[in-house]
């Protein structure tokens, strides 16, 4: 098999001038200095990773990491039952898989948006509660962490749903009937047999949730209305509003070998299809 | 003996057609019964209704006397090995044997030896040396060993077994018919077994019960069904028989001779197949009968003429 070689010349050449180009010169400047203007320049140092040690960002750092873990519980809670339910429906499968894939028709920020008008004060929810009597004042639903929350579940649950579904997709009737045979109620039969089955899915669909959760910035900014302060926001500051590219370099360092190493654990513990 | 299984009157429809179309016949304790027939009569649907997975529209079915026609398949006490064996892949040998038994176990609540239980079932399949395996590292008749000990395991009151051989390698299947019904013998459980093949249904079970189109149409033992089959489809399904003026004779009770009493015919073909010769013979009104014959007793070839005779008491006379 020369030949494989050549095909795999593309994809190489692609993850080479996109993916590991890029990360060489964002590690670069995590090394650099700030200049006083901005920019960046000699001499090369570890100042940035040293002041990553300030408990503001360790602070920072678990709110991302419960946030994303929060939405990632509530996209596996919400996710599986949904794709056990498209998996096993005799028909319309086509239609409910369209239907979950359906948001990716318009743009994420154009439906964050939507949200907003949604949730905030004068929205249409309040504005029909409170036209209806049920509440006085307006209820809190946005700018704060739960609207976070809600916002990335709503972005990611397809990610959820798809990886979960292949895996039920292929699941032998016969062992649902066989375990109800042996005396599991539905419930046990979900619990031990569809369960163990989907672990593959659950923990696929667990990462490709839960990795851009964590790195998540426009929900937070939008949604959290800067109350909410994840990493995500953290970098996209020092790259804009800060001007500290070698700082921002550094926690993109940071954040990324974070989710390497939680990638590889997933992958380890998923076993075998476990990523995709 | 009270029958330990019965169904009356059992009718399923699906759209479109009438799967199970009124199906009465009864299991007795210790029996091994087989429900057979050709691909779509009727007999899988049957032994879904009985399993629980499929509910009659009409009809009842009782265990030992007790009517569990809506009962969900959790709460009968009958157990299913499936034709492709459905062994949970997730779960070694062991934890597939005792899957069923943990809840069990906790509907009880006494304290169940349960490790026992699984290692005299295993033993009993042959599976103990095996039992930390998982199912893909099992061969196909493992795992058939694995899915009969998982359901008697439960100590069922009818073990429920569809097409049970047939996704086995075909070297296999007549070795694991003897295994299988030893092992009915052995643990003393009722089975009613599904197949196709009426050899199968012939050489294993007690009483087999013929099915074609959503209805039985005999029930008996092997002998009365092969022997006196009351309907030709019955006579047909269970082995080749040669229709001569409305009367229905086996081929190996087909006998030739040179001369003699008989009716004359012209051997149109003669099939050696080592212990046996197959001769087609053609008679002189022009019906053709095939006979077997065992290999030393013709020397006939095509072209000699011959005499065809058979017993009055080797003939069958179908009412319909």
């Amino acid at each position: 098999m020369v030949m494989r070689k050549w095909f795999l010349l593309p994809a190489r050449a692609v993850m080479a001038a996109l993916f590991v180009a890029p990360m060489a010169i964002v590690a670069a400047y995590s090394l650099l200095t700030r200049g006083a203007y901005g920019g960046q320049g000699a001499p090369w140092t570890l100042e940035n990773y040293a002041r990553l040690l300030d408990p503001l960002y360790a602070g920072i750092a678990v709110k991302s990491f419960w946030i994303a873990g929060v939405s990632t519980a509530v996209c596996l809670a919400m996710g599986f039952p949904l794709a056990l339910f498209i998996a096993r429906a005799r028909s319309r499968k086509a239609l409910w898989l369209g239907l979950v894939t359906l948001p990716f028709w318009t743009s994420f920020l154009v439906r964050t948006y939507a949200w907003m008008f949604l949730l905030r004060d004068t929205g249409l929810v309040n504005t029909l509660l409170l036209g209806l009597g049920v509440i006085r004042e307006p209820l809190p639903l946005l700018y704060n962490d739960s609207a976070v929350v809600l916002g990335l579940v709503y972005g990611y649950l397809p990610f959820m749903v798809l990886p979960v579904y292949a895996v039920l997709e292929k699941m032998d009737g016969a062992l649902l009937e066989a375990a109800g045979d042996l005396g599991a109620r539905p419930w046990e039969v979900v619990w031990r047999v569809v369960l163990p089955l989907a672990k593959p899915g659950l923990a696929a669909g667990g990462v490709l949730v839960f990795i851009p959760c964590l790195g998540a910035y426009l929900t937070p900014d939008l949604m959290g209305g800067g109350k909410s302060i994840l990493i995500g926001n953290v970098i996209q500051n020092q790259f804009t509003t800060a001007r500290d590219w070698p700082f921002g370099a550094a926690l993109s360092v940071v954040l990324m070998a974070m989710v390497m190493a939680l990638a590889w654990v997933a992958r380890r513990r998923g076993g075998e299809g476990g990523l995709p | 003996m009270a029958a330990v299984l019965e169904v009356e009157g059992a009718v399923k429809g699906f759209p479109g057609h009438r799967a199970v179309d009124g199906v009465t016949f009864s299991v007795e304790p210790g029996q091994l019964f087989a429900l057979v027939g050709p691909s779509g009569c009727g007999k899988t649907t049957t032994l879904r209704m009985i399993a629980g997975f499929e509910t009659p529209d009409e009809g009842e079915i009782r265990l030992r006397g007790e009517p569990i026609t809506r009962l969900p398949p959790y709460a009968r006490r009958v157990n299913t090995v499936f034709q492709n064996y459905a062994l949970f892949p997730h779960l070694t040998v062991r934890g597939n044997v005792e899957f069923g038994l943990r809840r069990e176990r906790r509907r009880s609540g006494a304290a169940l030896d349960m490790r026992a239980r699984v290692d005299a079932v295993l033993n009993m399949v042959r599976m103990a040396e095996k039992a930390d395996r998982r199912p893909e590292q099992l061969s196909g008749g493992e795992k058939q060993r694995v899915a009969l000990a998982r359901s008697l395991v439960l100590e069922p009151d009818v073990l429920l077994l569809d097409e049970p051989l047939s996704a086995l390698d075909p070297n296999l299947r007549k070795q694991v018919r003897g295994e299988l019904k030893a092992l009915q013998r052995r643990t003393g459980v009722a089975f009613l077994m599904v197949t196709h093949d009426q050899e199968e249904a012939l050489s294993m079970a007690d009483r087999v019960a013929v099915m074609n189109a959503g209805r039985l149409e005999q029930t008996g033992s092997p002998r009365e069904l092969y022997e006196r089959p009351r309907t030709r489809f019955v006579a047909g399904f269970l082995g080749p028989v040669n229709w001569v003026d409305g009367v229905g004779v086996r081929p190996e009770a087909v006998r030739l001779a040179g001369e003699g009493d008989g009716r004359e015919g012209l051997v149109r073909s003669a099939a050696y197949l080592g212990n046996r010769v197959m001769v087609e013979v053609e008679l002189n009104g022009g019906e053709r009968v095939v006979s077997e014959v065992r290999a030393g007793d013709c020397m006939c070839a095509a072209g000699d003429r011959v005499r065809v005779s058979w017993r009055a008491a080797d003939e069958i006379r179908p009412e319909s």
